[in-house]
């Protein structure tokens, strides 16, 4: 069994919460995460995530999300989260270079972060970490 | 040739020279005198003792400012300068002025000259005439074909009534002309001047003839008064002779004096002084003058060894030499007989003009014998220097004061070389800015295809090691990968168009500048939340230019519209671009809501220097040479006004 099999061994039975507000790349990713997770939830910026996160957070196992977004921009909707649960699991998807603060998400808790543009096995190495942290909270 | 002096006591004497001297049997005989009592009776009585007793002679006759006899200078005295030719023919008339100075030139040089014409001189009256036209309109008839000479006449400094006369008749306006005709005459001429240039040039910008109204725009009068004190300009026009303006014509000095004052503070001059001359001020001094004089009786002298010379010189010389007057005179060649007068305006001819001098003192020499023995300069003149301690002051004075002009006009071309360099390098600094701003906009816009189609090779790759991957997928991976190529490539083109150096002016709507803006700068002001309306009342509305240097400016106001929405958390982030038509002239306004520049800096928005960005991150060209480019290249302006929440730039664009 491949590193890709693997992974979706661990996330078949989830829900990702996936916000990007770039029609191509959210079209994209979103089509990879598909193969992986029971279901992906789209949030085309950080309000419109926030506003289906309060919906479905029970369902929601883990968030995925640029940065850089219009109407609410990644760092104020990932906050908003936390505060609704604080160990809410959240991955931060964002540019090499981009001109974000990451200093200011150190205090955010979050699970890790992935280069735009991205490479595949970063990408199944931080989600086989995580959602193997994911699996047994849910198991406990 | 020889010429004689007498000087005037009583008509009786005067008679028994004349007879003594059997000027009456001589054929070609040319009189002169020169009539320091300035009257009308005075001059009707010479002249008709004169005509009496020489009735074949050529008499004309000036009142003087001073009278010349060999080296002796004389004032209110009469001197008769007679001039017997054997190879020359004479020829003499008057005009009558008809308040028309180059037309009455024209009309005296046309009735007097001949083939054969080597010299010719000529006395106008010294005030009301224009001596600079007078001799323009001579110069149409001469050509500089021969040498012109002569002055115009004086009144012992009254400037109140001058006379000439020609034959008996004495002129209150007019002109008298001599013309000396031979094949085997020689006539040189020369002139010296002597006065020192002192301060700064400055520029004529205000003048009408010989009356100047304005030099450098400031009234000329307070030009005297702030460099030689109220004092001093309260005295001209009296003092006018000794403080002249100095220009240059033709690669002559020329010296203008003032000869009268208006109650609007404008000066009259003896000669005209034409808009846009550069003029400075001349001083004179014993020393300068004689100095000057030592150099150019050399030059005279090795040229021509004359038997007779006439001077007419300024009586501003006389009267700045006083009891040296003579000196000058010293100095000249001693084996001949010297006569003249003190003039106020000296005519004088070369090559290329006629001109009117004032200030100098100009020297006609005539010879009949082609061959004369070279003469010693040594013998010639004096060489003594002179040098009192007066002349020393005067001498340092005017050095100090050139000197300190140069040094002052030196700083100050020392300091627009340093602004230039400055300028220069904060153009290249400019253009790196804007280079790292369209790398930025490059970078935004490819970041999303890259990202794209990074993920789709993700999916494709996972799909086919999960062994899920079908070949409709491949499809469409593979066009979907293609045209997000297409997409990176379109945004190379329109950034090297952006980047080409220099657009041709063309004509251009403006609606397609702003939509070409938008091409490249769209994505990243939507990253920044930023909501951008474009309003065209006519999208016909175009400008004629360089396209490429409205896009810099456009683009400029945009960035900082950015970078200041940076700095504000808000939900209602918006740019209004609106083009429109105001009183013909097409104009945008691009206007934000992003707080708005502070009052205390709105003021300085537009100097060069100015900046609120941190060192490096100045972006786009800077609102100075935004405004530049409006100006210059575009005829137009660039404005700003505060709105409630933010700015409102109007870029003006005249040249339709």
């Amino acid at each position: 069994m491949n590193l890709a099999e693997e992974l979706k061994e661990q996330t078949k039975d989830l829900v990702v919460l996936y916000v990007e507000d770039e029609d191509d790349t959210r079209k994209q990713i979103s089509q990879v995460l598909s193969i992986f997770f029971k279901e992906v939830v789209i949030g085309v910026n950080g309000l419109d995530a926030l506003e289906k996160y309060k919906v479905d957070m029970d369902r929601i196992d883990l968030v995925m999300t640029d940065l850089t977004m219009p109407k609410m921009d990644g760092l104020t909707m990932i906050r908003n989260m936390k505060e609704i649960n604080e160990n809410q699991h959240i991955v931060v998807l964002t540019a090499h270079n981009s001109s974000e603060n990451l200093m200011e998400t150190i205090d955010l808790q979050l699970d890790g972060f992935l280069l735009k543009p991205m490479k595949m096995d970063k990408l199944i190495t931080l989600l086989t970490k995580v959602t193997k942290v994911i699996n047994l909270e849910k198991s406990n | 040739m020889y010429t004689l002096n007498h000087k005037y006591e009583d008509e009786k004497s005067l008679i028994k020279w004349l007879q003594e001297e059997q000027f009456a049997s001589k054929k070609e005989c040319l009189v002169q005198f020169f009539c320091g009592v300035p009257t009308f009776e005075m001059m009707e009585k010479i002249s008709t003792i004169l005509t009496k007793n020489l009735p074949l002679a050529h008499i004309v006759g000036s009142t003087t400012d001073g009278e010349i006899s060999d080296d002796i200078v004389t004032t209110n005295e009469i001197i008769i300068s007679v001039s017997i030719f054997e190879k020359t023919k004479i020829i003499s008339t008057y005009i009558k002025y008809d308040d028309n100075s180059f037309e009455m030139g024209e009309n005296i040089a046309k009735s007097i000259q001949q083939v054969d014409t080597k010299a010719m001189i000529l006395f106008t009256t010294g005030l009301a005439i224009n001596g600079e036209q007078f001799m323009n309109g001579v110069r149409k008839i001469s050509n500089g074909n021969y040498i012109v000479s002569g002055g115009m006449a004086g009144d012992d400094g009254l400037f109140e009534k001058t006379f000439i006369s020609h034959n008996g008749k004495v002129l209150t306006k007019g002109a008298v002309g001599v013309t000396l005709n031979s094949d085997k005459l020689v006539v040189k001429n020369n002139y010296q001047f002597g006065w020192e240039a002192v301060g700064l040039p400055m520029k004529v910008t205000k003048s009408d003839g010989n009356r100047v109204y304005e030099l450098d725009g400031v009234s000329i009068i307070d030009v005297y008064t702030k460099y030689f004190s109220a004092d001093v300009s309260s005295q001209l026009p009296k003092i006018g002779i000794e403080i002249p303006l100095i220009l240059h014509r033709n690669d002559n000095k020329i010296a203008r004096a003032c000869i009268n004052r208006f109650d609007d503070g404008s000066l009259l001059f003896a000669g005209d002084i034409l808009e846009g001359e550069s003029v400075r001020f001349g001083i004179g001094s014993v020393d300068t003058i004689l100095h000057e004089n030592k150099r150019l009786y050399r030059e005279f002298d090795e040229s021509c060894s004359p038997q007779t010379l006439f001077i007419y010189s300024c009586m501003a010389r006389r009267r700045l030499l006083k009891s040296e007057s003579s000196i000058e005179l010293n100095r000249l060649p001693k084996l001949c007989n010297i006569s003249g007068f003190f003039t106020y305006g000296e005519f004088f001819s070369d090559d290329v003009g006629n001109y009117l001098f004032n200030e100098t003192m100009t020297i006609l020499a005539l010879s009949e014998v082609d061959n004369i023995e070279h003469l010693d300069p040594k013998d010639c003149y004096d060489d003594e220097h002179i040098e009192d301690d007066d002349n020393i002051m005067m001498y340092a004075l005017t050095h100090m004061t050139n000197v300190i002009a140069k040094e002052w006009q030196e700083r100050v071309d020392e300091e627009i070389v340093k602004n230039k360099e400055q300028e220069r390098q904060s153009f290249q600094k400019n253009k790196l800015a804007q280079m790292g701003e369209m790398i930025s906009m490059i970078a935004h816009q490819w970041r999303q295809p890259l990202n794209a189609i990074s993920a789709s090779g993700i999916n494709l790759s996972l799909l086919s090691s999960m062994g899920m991957l079908e070949d409709e997928k491949i499809q469409e991976s593979s066009e979907f990968i293609q045209a997000q190529c297409q997409k990176m490539s379109t945004t190379i083109d329109t950034f090297m168009n952006f980047v080409k150096p220099a657009k041709e002016s063309k004509k251009f709507r403006l609606i397609d500048t702003l939509e070409s803006i938008m091409q490249i700068m769209g994505t990243q002001l939507v990253n920044h939340n930023i909501k951008v309306n474009i309003e065209s009342k006519d999208d016909k509305l175009s400008v004629v230019g360089f396209e490429d240097l409205l896009e810099q400016v456009i683009i400029n106001i945009l960035s900082n519209a950015r970078d200041a929405f940076d700095e504000l958390k808000m939900d209602e982030k918006f740019i209004n671009i609106t083009v429109f038509e105001e009183n013909n002239i097409p104009i945008i306004t691009i206007e934000d809501n992003a707080g708005g520049i502070p009052e205390e800096i709105q003021a300085k928005i537009f100097n060069p220097y100015f900046t609120t960005k941190e060192q490096g991150k100045g972006t786009g060209i800077g609102l100075y040479m935004s405004m530049d480019i409006m100006k210059k290249s575009f005829d137009g302006d660039l404005r700003y006004s505060a709105t409630e929440n933010g700015s409102c730039f109007k870029i003006i664009c005249a040249s339709k």
